[in-house]
C-alpha cells in the first residue's frame, strides 16, 4: 500500500515537473529568439550608422560607390566569415542583392527584372563596412557573435546610366537636364546574430546641404523583410 | 504461572495498532495530496502565466515591428523623404478603406494606432493626370522604370495597395485593380481626399496597418486586432483587456529651412511638415490664403509657424487627445479626411499592452488585479492580470542627424 502511494506521488510529481520543465524551456526559447532579433536589428542599425558617419566626410562618394575606398570599419568583400555559428558568404550575399541569385554567372547587374527595373541605372552594390560586432563596437565593449555588412550603391531616382557615379550628367534619354539622384545614396546593411537571426536594413541617404556637400539627412529608413531566397 | 502469548506466536496486530497505523497512513496520504494538489494547480496557473506573458510579448512585437518603419516614404519622385513631410504616418485613430475615422470625424482613440510607409518597392510614380470615375480612379503616372527601361511604368500589380497623396496633404490609400501602359487604374471607397489632377501627386505602394482592441463579435473576449487599411481585419492576439497608445511629439513648431524655396530647390523645405505655397501664391487645392497652409501662415510677408511652441526647444512633450484633436487641420478644416497638424510633431509613441489569463478559473472578481472577472478563489489558482510597456521611436519620424 505505502509502496503503491509513494510510486504514484512519484510519478505524478515528476510528470509534473517535466510539464513544468517544458513550459520553461519553451518560454526560455521564444524569449531567447526575441532578444536575438532585436539584438541583430541593432546590429544592422549600428553598422549602417558607422558606414552613415564616414560617408557624410567624404566630398564625394564616387569612391565608394567603385568599391576604391571603404569604411575603416572593413574586413573584405569576398569569401566566407563564421559568424554566430553561420558561415556568411559575402560574394553569394553581393549576388543575391545585384542578380537574386547566389552567383551572377551568365547574368548582368544591368539586366532589368522586377526588383531592379532600371536597367543600366540598377545599382552596384559594393561592401563598404564589414566586421564582427566585435570589431564595430570596440574594445571593451560586451559584443555578441554577429556579423555585419554594408553594401552602398547608387539610389534608384539616378538617370546618368553610370552607376559608379553619384549624380553624373542624364543621359539624353532621360529627357531633363537634372539628375534627381544627385548627392544620395542608397545603403543596405545586413545583421547575422545568434539563434539563426538575421535582419535587413535599407537606407537612403542624402546630403543635408547640397551646396556646401555638408551634413546627411536619412530620406527613408525601412527594414527589409522577406528577401531571403 | 501464566505466561503471556508472543505477537509471533498470534500472528497479527492488535485492533488499535491496526487503527493506529491506518489513521498515520490516511494523514500521510492526505498531506501529501494536499502538496500534490497545490503543486498540480500551481504548475497550471504557472503556465497560464508563461501563456499570458506570450501574449504580452506577441502584442509589442506585432506593433513595434511595423511601427519601427512607420514614415517611410518615396525614395524616388520629387515627393521623395519621410511621410511627415505630407501626412502624418502615425495616427490615433483608425485609417482605411472601411470605417475611416477621419472621415467620420474621429481624431483620437486610445485603444488604437494607425500607421503607414512605402514599401520597399520599384512601384513609386508621378502622377501626370487623373479621371475619375466613380469609385475608380484611372491614374496616369510618368514613366518611374529609368531613362533606358523599355517599358515606362513599373512595380505596380493588380491587388496591390497603394497611397495617392499630394504636396497639400491629401492623402488616400486605394487598391490597384488594372495596370495598362501608363495608367494604373485605382479602386476607392468613399469620397477622395482630392482630384489628384494637379499633377504634383505621387502614387506609391504602400504598407498601412492599424492596431486596436476590441471585443471578439462571437465570444465577447476581448483582443488585439490587426486591419490592413483595406479590406482585411483580422484577430492577432486574444485576451488584450488594455490597450494605450501615447504620443510625444516635437516642442517646436515646424519651420523653413533656410534657402528653401519649394518648386526650385531640393527638399525637404521644411523641419516638419508640408511646404507652404511660395508668399503670394495661393494653392487652390485649399482654403488657405495666398502663401499659406496648415502648418504655416504668412505674417509681415513672412513664413511664421501656424503651430503652437509647446515646450522647451528640442524636448519631446506628450501629445495628448486635445492637442491632437483642435487643429489646425491639413489640407484645410474642409478637407474630407483632414488631419491635425500637431500629428506631424510625433516622434515617439507608448505602447502598453495588458492580458488577461484565458480560463475565468484563473481569474477573481473583476477589480485593479482582473479587469475581468472570473471564479478564482483561492490564490494559488489566480494568474493577475500583467502589463508591459514599450516605447518606440519610429526611424523616420526624425530623420535629420
Amino acid at each position: 500500500m505505502t509502496l503503491l502511494v509513494a510510486l504514484l506521488s512519484t510519478s505524478i510529481v515528476l510528470t509534473l515537473g517535466l510539464m513544468l520543465a517544458l513550459t520553461t524551456s519553451l518560454e526560455t526559447d521564444i524569449a531567447a529568439n526575441g532578444h536575438a532579433a532585436v539584438q541583430t536589428l541593432a546590429l544592422a542599425e549600428a553598422g549602417a550608422e558607422r558606414a552613415a558617419a564616414e560617408l557624410e566626410a567624404l566630398a564625394s562618394w564616387d569612391d565608394a560607390l567603385s568599391g576604391a575606398i571603404t569604411a575603416a570599419f572593413y574586413d573584405g568583400a569576398h569569401g566566407v566569415r563564421p559568424a554566430a555559428g553561420a558561415a556568411i558568404d559575402l560574394d553569394a550575399e553581393t549576388a543575391w542583392l545585384l542578380c537574386g541569385a547566389p552567383s551572377c554567372a551568365g547574368q548582368s547587374p544591368d539586366a532589368i527584372t522586377a526588383a531592379r527595373p532600371w536597367g543600366s541605372n540598377n545599382p552596384r552594390w559594393t561592401v563598404y563596412a564589414s566586421g564582427t560586432a566585435a570589431a564595430l563596437l570596440g574594445p571593451g565593449a560586451r559584443a555578441g557573435p554577429g556579423y555585419v555588412v554594408v553594401w552602398v550603391g547608387d539610389d534608384a531616382a539616378e538617370n546618368d546610366a553610370d552607376p559608379l557615379h553619384d549624380g553624373a550628367e542624364p543621359v539624353v534619354e532621360a529627357g531633363r537636364l537634372e539628375n534627381p539622384g544627385r548627392d544620395a545614396i542608397s545603403l543596405r546593411a545586413v545583421a547575422w546574430g545568434t539563434r539563426g537571426s538575421r535582419r535587413e536594413l535599407e537606407w537612403v541617404l542624402e546630403r543635408a546641404d547640397a551646396a556646401a556637400r555638408t551634413g546627411l539627412g536619412v530620406r527613408v529608413w525601412r527594414e527589409v523583410r522577406g528577401a531571403l531566397p | 504461572m501464566k505466561t503471556r502469548p508472543s505477537r509471533g506466536a498470534a500472528g497479527g496486530f492488535t485492533v488499535v495498532e491496526l487503527m493506529a497505523s491506518m489513521a498515520l497512513a490516511l494523514i500521510v496520504c492526505g498531506a501529501l495530496f494536499t502538496l500534490l494538489d497545490a503543486a498540480r494547480r500551481t504548475a497550471g496557473s504557472n503556465a497560464e502565466v508563461a501563456e499570458l506573458q506570450q501574449r504580452l510579448r506577441a502584442s509589442l512585437h506585432l506593433v513595434a515591428n511595423e511601427l519601427v518603419n512607420a514614415g517611410a516614404g518615396p525614395d524616388r519622385t520629387p515627393l521623395a523623404g519621410p511621410l511627415g513631410f505630407v501626412f502624418p504616418a502615425v495616427a490615433p485613430y483608425r485609417r482605411g478603406q472601411i470605417g475611416d475615422d477621419a472621415q467620420a470625424g474621429v481624431t483620437f482613440r486610445p485603444d488604437v494606432l494607425s500607421l503607414a510607409y512605402v514599401a520597399s518597392s520599384p512601384a513609386q510614380a508621378e502622377v501626370a493626370g487623373t479621371v475619375d470615375l466613380g469609385g475608380r480612379l484611372r491614374v496616369t503616372v510618368r514613366p518611374n522604370c529609368g531613362a533606358l527601361a523599355p517599358v515606362a511604368v513599373c512595380g505596380f500589380v493588380e491587388g496591390m495597395r497603394v497611397a495617392l497623396f499630394e504636396p497639400s496633404g491629401a492623402h488616400d490609400f486605394l487598391t490597384v485593380e488594372d495596370v495598362a501602359g501608363a495608367d494604373v487604374e485605382l479602386s476607392y471607397r468613399g469620397p477622395l481626399a482630392s482630384t489628384y489632377a494637379a499633377g504634383t501627386a505621387v502614387v506609391a505602394h504602400v504598407a498601412a496597418h492599424t492596431f486596436a482592441r476590441r471585443p471578439d463579435p462571437a465570444t465577447g473576449i476581448p483582443q488585439l486586432t490587426h486591419y490592413d487599411g483595406f479590406l482585411t481585419e483580422r484577430p492577432a492576439v486574444d485576451h488584450v483587456v488594455g490597450l494605450w497608445f501615447e504620443y510625444f511629439g516635437e516642442a517646436d513648431p515646424p519651420r523653413l529651412g533656410p534657402g528653401a524655396e519649394p518648386g526650385v530647390t531640393r527638399g525637404p523645405w521644411t523641419t516638419y511638415g508640408p511646404a507652404p505655397p511660395p508668399i503670394g501664391v495661393d494653392d487652390a487645392s485649399t482654403a488657405w490664403s495666398e502663401g499659406e497652409n496648415c502648418a504655416f501662415t504668412v505674417a509681415d510677408g513672412r513664413h511664421e509657424p501656424r503651430l503652437a511652441v509647446l515646450g522647451p526647444p528640442g524636448t519631446l512633450v506628450p501629445l495628448d487627445a486635445e492637442v491632437l484633436g483642435d487643429g489646425p487641420w491639413c489640407p484645410d478644416a474642409d478637407a474630407v479626411r483632414r488631419y491635425d497638424a500637431d500629428l506631424l510633431r510625433v516622434r515617439q509613441v507608448r505602447i502598453r499592452v495588458r492580458a488577461e489569463a484565458a480560463p475565468r478559473s484563473m481569474r477573481a472578481s473583476a477589480g485593479a488585479v482582473f479587469t475581468r472577472g472570473g471564479v478564482a478563489s483561492a490564490g494559488m489558482d489566480q494568474a493577475p492580470d500583467q502589463e508591459a510597456v514599450l516605447d518606440i521611436v519610429p526611424r523616420n519620424l526624425g530623420t535629420r542627424r
